[in-house]
């Protein structure tokens, strides 16, 4: 007779499941992606999956932990997912391989292993490219929606894997600036946002080809709020953050302040909200810290896009997030049953008094 | 309290599997060899004064019945031979869920002429209840020994006595909101009336003012409404002093769990230290009702329970009607299980319940469930990965805890700082544990810490006691060496004042011999010789008193 400790009935949702649904709602948005900006972003992420399972095999081996559970828990394959998704599509394979090795090795292992690292570590891996490869970073390719096409597949290995374009191609007629970037240094001239929003790159939302992926991202996003993978706290505080927050500007002086939905089309706003700032591992505890810490990475992001250096802050915001989660789950924990508002017994009983 | 139920945070809706156990009526259980009747109050610390308690002797035969152990001072109740049979003794075997603790049974082997006890009737509709006073009915809860057959095991005389004049509200819980459990549910349909009459004799006993009968009916498509039954019921009873409610709550578990169905009912929140009575509340089970009417007017001791043997690894379940002290082996062999099989026996239900370590080992008045769940095997079953703090736990939990915090407290043996996040308000429903998709052994984690904790405050209390003893056995000691000193220095007062009286006197006359005049100093030396004596026996006498 086996004696096993309980739960009895083990979840049949188990942490595999959590990541095979986050791949899954990651579909549409890969989809329109592909569509967008051409396959380059299916290499990245066979690339990036790839050393994901190679680090994580290597990393368990010199833990000296099970390969088995642990590996088929999906947790690095997402990883690789998610920062492939970050980064342009026609970026060199050692741009994805470094990211992956700081997110993987030094950001998930070096902190513990699944459940004890601190920071979210595709978005550990993709700003160590930000920071060590910002040139490659710059050359997006030109969405489908303004130029027609899309790099093929010869083009896109090659530059993938050799780091250069087929002869008689110029990374000026492949690729553009992100219109992040694109508004980042036409304010910087002095240009108001209705002169740089001329160009067709801004599309309808506000980001041409960005703003259908953002879509994707939310489809996926309510998926996984349908399925109760993740709760509605940190996407509807980054997204309303977001509105509330760019909202005044707007009001005031449009061609100053972006508006919101700009905002939240463009750049990675919406994918971090569903997918990034929702990692629970590096993620606030309690449904309340749920909520700030989506603020903040709302607050934070249009900051370093208002006023930093890089075009696009999602990485960043959610690394500052997390570095805060310890404090904010010390602020808000929720009053336990019975011990918050509940009436003392004494006027209870005065209550129960009246006939 | 029939408006819109609120409902309490956190919980799940889960399939109740109750269909299978309530197609057919209650089973009495065949006579078994031998009883083994465990020995723990409801806390689970060992009886006090067994020797003194016990009222037969080993060889001695006894009949059906009989009083085995007496009650004692209202937090230890009696108990009584279910079956006819020779009291062989104390033995200790193991408990049922624990496996390092042994428990002192009463060990009784069953007469083979014994018959079964079947399961009573309902009561009659035309029964009388006046003339039954409160005292009536918690002597008979006394004598009767009857305990919450919720599974807390609590003397309901006790608690009665404590809630008197205090409770204005008697709630009556028939929901058993935990799958697979549907001993409540059999009972309900069983004895309706025995359920109301009781709950009428225990808000007598209470003075409570209404009374709250509250269910899920979760099977009321397939055997018929319980709420239609005990309404109609109600009416064939005729009208009554107390008021009457039957409420049907919400399916959500952990519906049934005390200070949740107080929530549902009256939005009333009751954090884990203070009693519903002090919000003139008290709740009691469904079985406990019956048992307190079978008590009061059939003096029918708690000898037998409604326990559901169920579970896929059974081949029938069904709610059977089972001698306390029977084993959980022969339960499960009633049901078409075999004990032999790759399962995971549970007592209680799948997400509450402990695992059975001794399938040998025996039901005791809190049992309500022999589960048979079948095992999965090893690689099916994935040991636990670390807690990825997913959340899924924090939305369930109706205490509105962090349970993987806890977790990673009790794990840490941090027991203390789980405290401080609130470990002792876990209900341990074992929701969090289900959902987890680590299939981390939450509960467990928090029995365990729990346990250290209660050890904790009863060394604590233990500390206390003896310091208190200490201190007053030191505050007598100075109080009594204080006294002797008081006395030595009256005494030597009084010697010294005697002393000085002698002298004045001397002194006196001395002084009259010396001058030969006047009568009256005498007197006064014998007035201030006089007032010394009186403030010598006032001091004295102070210490004493
Ligand atoms: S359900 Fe399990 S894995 Fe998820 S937070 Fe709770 S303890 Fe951690
Ligand atoms: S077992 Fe305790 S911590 Fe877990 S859900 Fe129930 S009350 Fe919350």
């Amino acid at each position: 007779m086996s004696v096993t400790t309980g739960p009895h009935r083990p979840s049949r949702v188990r942490v595999s499941t959590v990541m095979g649904r986050v791949v899954i709602a990651l579909i549409p948005a890969v989809a329109v992606h592909t569509w967008v900006f051409g396959t380059g972003v299916l290499v990245q992420m066979a690339l990036a999956v790839g050393w994901a399972y190679l680090f994580e095999g290597v990393m368990l081996w010199a833990r000296g932990r099970a390969l088995g559970p642990f590996i088929s828990d999906h947790s690095a394959a997402l990883a690789g997912v998610l920062l492939a998704l970050c980064l342009p599509p026609l970026a060199p394979w050692y741009v994805g391989a470094t990211g992956m090795l700081f997110a993987i090795v030094v950001a998930k292992h070096l902190y513990g292993g699944l459940g004890q690292n601190l920071f979210n570590p595709a978005m550990v891996g993709f700003a160590v490219v930000i920071i060590a490869f910002p040139e490659s970073l710059t050359h997006w390719v030109t969405p489908r929606s303004v130029d027609g096409a899309v790099p093929d597949m010869i083009t896109v290995l090659r530059a993938i894997f050799t780091g250069h374009l087929p002869s008689g191609m110029a990374w000026d007629a492949l690729s553009q600036a992100t219109p992040l970037d694109q508004i980042r240094q036409g304010l910087a001239a002095g240009q108001t946002l209705t002169e740089i929003g001329q160009d067709p790159m801004f599309g309808g939302l506000g980001s041409a080809g960005w703003e259908w992926i953002a879509l994707a991202y939310g489809l996926g996003g309510l998926y996984l709020l349908k399925t109760q993978t993740i709760t509605w706290h940190v996407p509807g505080a980054v997204v309303l953050a977001t509105v509330i927050l760019s909202l005044p500007g707007w009001l005031i002086d449009p061609d100053q302040f972006r508006s919101p939905l700009q905002q939240l089309m463009s750049g990675a706003l919406v994918m971090a909200a569903f997918f990034i700032a929702t990692d629970p591992v590096t993620g606030s505890a309690t449904p309340k810290g749920k909520v700030v810490f989506g603020i903040g990475v709302a607050l934070i992001t249009l900051a370093i896009r208002a006023w930093g250096g890089y075009p696009d802050g999602v990485a960043f915001a959610v690394l500052l997030m997390n570095l805060c989660v310890p404090l904010i789950d010390a602020y808000t924990r929720p009053t336990i049953f019975g011990h918050g508002s509940a009436r003392s017994a004494s006027s209870a009983a005065k209550r129960t008094e009246r006939p | 309290m029939n408006a819109a139920p609120a409902p309490f945070p956190g919980g799940r809706t889960l399939a109740h599997h109750k269909a299978a156990p309530l197609a057919q009526p209650i089973v009495p259980a065949p006579r078994p060899r031998a009883l083994n009747l465990p020995l723990h109050g409801y806390a689970g610390e060992p009886e006090p004064d067994l020797e003194a308690r016990l009222q037969v002797q080993p060889g001695q035969r006894v009949v059906a019945g009989e009083l085995l152990l007496a009650h004692q001072d209202d937090a230890h109740p009696a108990l009584h031979a279910p079956l006819a049979g020779v009291f062989t003794g104390l033995h200790r075997c193991a408990a049922p869920t624990d496996p390092w603790a042994a428990a002192q049974h009463l060990q009784i082997e069953v007469a083979t002429d014994a018959e079964p006890v079947q399961p009573p009737d309902d009561a009659p509709a035309d029964l009388d209840l006046t003339g039954v006073s409160a005292t009536d009915v918690i002597e008979a809860l006394k004598r009767c020994g009857v305990v919450g057959l919720g599974g807390a095991r609590f003397p309901t005389a006790e608690k009665v006595r404590h809630g008197q004049g205090a409770v204005e509200t008697l709630i009556i819980n028939g929901v058993g909101c935990e799958p697979y459990i549907a001993c409540d549910e059999a009972l309900m349909y069983a004895r309706p009336r025995a359920i109301i009459l009781g709950a009428r004799l225990l808000a007598r006993a209470l003075a409570a003012r209404r009374i709250v009968i509250a269910l899920e009916d979760p099977v009321a498509d397939a055997h018929g409404s319980l709420v239609t039954r005990l309404n109609d019921d109600l009416q064939a009873l005729g009208p009554v002093d107390v008021e009457i409610d039957v409420v049907q709550v919400p399916e959500r578990y952990p519906q049934g769990a005390e200070r949740q169905l107080i929530q549902t009912l009256t939005g009333q929140a009751i954090p884990h230290h203070q009693l519903p009575q002090s919000f003139g509340l008290l709740v009691s089970n469904v079985a406990t009702a019956a048992s307190a009417f079978d008590a009061t007017i059939h003096q029918r001791p708690l000898t037998h329970r409604v326990v559901t043997v169920t579970g896929p690894a059974m081949a029938q379940p069904m709610n059977v009607y089972a001698p306390i002290g029977s084993a959980v082996a022969d339960l499960i062999e009633l049901a078409g299980g075999r004990p032999d099989d790759n399962a995971r026996w549970v007592l209680g239900g799948p997400l509450s319940g402990q695992p059975i370590h001794n399938l040998a080992a025996s039901i005791d008045k809190g049992s309500l469930c022999v589960l048979g769940l079948p095992e999965e095997s090893s690689s099916a079953r994935q040991s636990p990965l670390p807690c990825i703090n997913c959340g899924f736990c924090v939305s369930v939990c109706p205490a509105q805890l962090l349970p993987q915090q806890l977790f990673k407290l009790a794990q840490h043996g941090q027991h203390t700082e789980a405290q401080a996040l609130g470990m002792m308000d876990c209900i341990e429903c074992g929701l969090c544990a289900e959902v987890c998709p680590s299939h981390l052994p939450l509960v467990d984690a928090y029995r365990h810490s729990k346990d250290w904790l209660r050890a904790q405050q009863r060394d604590e209390r233990a500390q206390q006691r003896a310091k208190r003893r200490f201190d007053a056995r030191q505050a007598r000691i100075e109080k009594q060496q204080s006294a002797d000193q008081a006395r030595r220095q009256a005494r030597a007062e009084r010697l010294q004042s005697q002393a000085a009286a002698q002298s004045e006197i001397e002194a006196a006359l001395a002084r009259a011999r010396a001058k030969k005049t006047g009568p009256h100093s005498p007197t006064e030396s014998g007035k201030t010789g006089k007032t010394g004596e009186s403030g010598d026996k006032g001091n004295g006498g102070d210490p004493a008193t």
